[in-house]
């Protein structure tokens, strides 16, 4: 495997997306993630190369549960693309795993994997270079120009504002300020009115054309598939108040900080396959790949702050060019590039999957995709099914490996698997008591890597 | 040096290239949100240098344990 293919798994559209977003709604972790995104898949670069253990069924079942976890984090975007484009979730999906079928049953397409992460990566870079030439900002600028706003308000040429926006998903949105949205299409909108003391709760039934007036303090909810028109000029509900509140996002939580930089980290060793002796490409791929996810965000700020209303990681890409007049035309690109990188990751993923399960590699992979397509249905955060995928990866495929199982055997067991079993014992086992847990251990249920890895790696050393 | 420990020493400074980060945006008084030419010390540091220097780092050790 060389090092752009493994690579392809890191880039997915759940990753990127996510960068994008966290950029855009001035999230205290966003720098953190862009950097720890550089990073972490870097570090597996660089991991030591070693003949890889004969498959074991624990490390396999392990490969396979993590590749299903990020794989239907993978699907959640392009089921939000098919509903921000009009459509139904179960649309996108079904042509995302379709299309995935089809590869799958082609001979020779991995050697086109790359060719997949670069038209995705070209795609993401040519519309982030069109955003900087239309609207002549270098990204610093853009940043500057984010900060310097008064206020983040619905743009004038916003798709929000112009022609109604789809919400991907269930949204509640807290008003600021009086606003009059409009609905574009039938659709139930739930109010929560704040009534002197108590909360005053009123369903509106609204036909198409009907406005609905809400004050400030009112929080409305939206199903998905709802479409709504906002006013222009009017602060975006649920950003930051300001473009000074956007660049001073306020500290970030050190817990969750360590334990998503532990995610990742470990989560690309398992997931990342060491580079080999051509793997010079790889590191810049992916710097360029992060930073213009990063930048995505920076425009989207600049010039229509209300592209994540739909709570959608998907949607900045669709919609920053459509807010921008003069490049309307690239809205494409964004498909463009989710599609090519969800097929890039994808294929990356079936690798790692193959290498473990053998002669069954196909039917494991379609069960996988299956189930994968299945689960993305329901309505996921597509960041906590990937954190969840990478965890798992982190503690039963990096951490035995870290710890130095390789092809080891103890009591007739290889190493790799017990170390393997163990992490994902305790993993699974701080998901399932997640609630019961004390209070001390209450992070550790949130983020079970940070027991589950270490518990791995202790159990690998004591018995090597 | 052995290509197995450039490659250690490699995945050690990459991760010593987090902290710094982790210092500037959990640190009281928010020194990560200092502007320097406009734009904050956070993300000039996670935006271009930490990235930048991570990035020539592992292409260096890459091509030093190739050798």
């Amino acid at each position: 495997m060389t090092a752009l293919r493994g690579l392809a798994a890191w880039t997915g559209p759940v990753l990127l997306g996510t960068l994008t977003t966290r950029v855009a709604a001035g999230a205290p972790d966003a720098p953190m993630l862009v950097l720890a995104a550089v990073v972490a898949p870097l570090v597996a670069l660089l991991q030591p190369r070693v003949d890889e253990p004969p498959p074991h069924l624990v490390s396999a079942a392990a490969t396979g549960v993590s590749a299903t976890l990020i794989l239907a984090a993978s699907f959640v975007p392009l089921g939000d693309v098919a509903a921000l484009l009009g459509g139904r979730r179960w649309h996108g999906v079904v042509v995302a795993a379709a299309l995935l079928l089809l590869l799958a049953l082609m001979p020779g397409v991995d050697r086109w994997r790359p060719v997949g992460l670069a038209v995705g990566g070209a795609a993401l870079v040519l519309g982030l270079l069109a955003l900087a030439s239309v609207t002549a900002l270098s990204p610093w600028t853009a940043w500057r120009d984010a900060a310097a706003r008064p206020a983040l308000v619905f743009s004038a040429h916003s798709p929000w504002v112009t022609d109604g926006g789809w919400f991907a998903r269930r949204a509640t949105l807290t008003f600021g300020e009086g606003h009059r949205l409009v609905a574009v299409a039938p659709a139930t909108f739930r109010v929560v009115e704040q009534d002197g003391t108590g909360d005053v709760v009123r369903d509106w039934r609204l036909a198409a054309g009907d406005p609905l007036s809400v004050r400030p303090g009112d929080r409305v909810t939206v199903e998905a598939g709802t479409r709504v028109r906002f006013q222009a000029g009017k602060r975006v509900p649920g950003a930051a108040p300001s473009g000074a509140a956007w660049a001073d996002a306020g500290a970030a939580s050190g817990v969750g900080s360590v334990a998503v930089l532990l995610t990742l980290v470990l989560g690309a060793v398992g997931l990342v396959p060491a580079a080999g002796r051509r793997g010079f490409v790889a590191p810049a791929t992916l710097l360029t790949l992060a930073l213009a996810a990063a930048c995505w965000g920076f425009y989207a700020v600049a010039t229509a702050p209300d592209v994540m209303l739909s709570g959608s990681v998907a949607e900045p890409l669709l919609r920053v060019s459509s807010a921008v007049p003069g490049a309307r035309h690239l809205a494409p690109l964004g498909v463009v590039a989710l599609v090519a990188l969800f097929v890039a990751a994808a294929g990356a993923l079936r690798e790692r999957v193959s290498i473990l399960t053998g002669a069954r590699a196909t039917v494991v992979w379609l069960t996988a995709v299956a189930v994968a397509a299945v689960a993305s249905l329901w309505p996921f955060d597509p960041w906590r099914l990937l954190l969840a995928g990478l965890g798992l990866a982190a503690a039963t495929l990096a951490a035995p490996r870290l710890a130095g199982a390789g092809a080891a055997r103890v009591g007739g067991w290889p190493l790799h698997a017990i170390g393997a079993l163990t992490g994902g014992a305790v993993f699974a086992a701080l998901v399932a008591l997640g609630p019961r847990l004390p209070a001390a251990l209450a992070f550790a249920a949130e983020w079970p890597v940070v027991l589950a890895a270490p518990a791995a790696l202790l159990v690998v050393k004591l018995l090597r | 040096m052995s290509a197995a420990r450039w490659r250690w020493f490699g995945m050690l400074t990459l991760t010593l290239l987090l902290l710094p980060l982790l210092l500037l945006t959990l640190v009281p008084g928010a020194p990560g949100a200092v502007r320097i030419g406009g734009v904050s010390l956070a993300w000039w540091y996670a935006g271009l240098v930490a990235p930048t220097l991570a990035t020539v780092l592992a292409t260096a050790v890459l091509v030093r344990s190739s050798e």
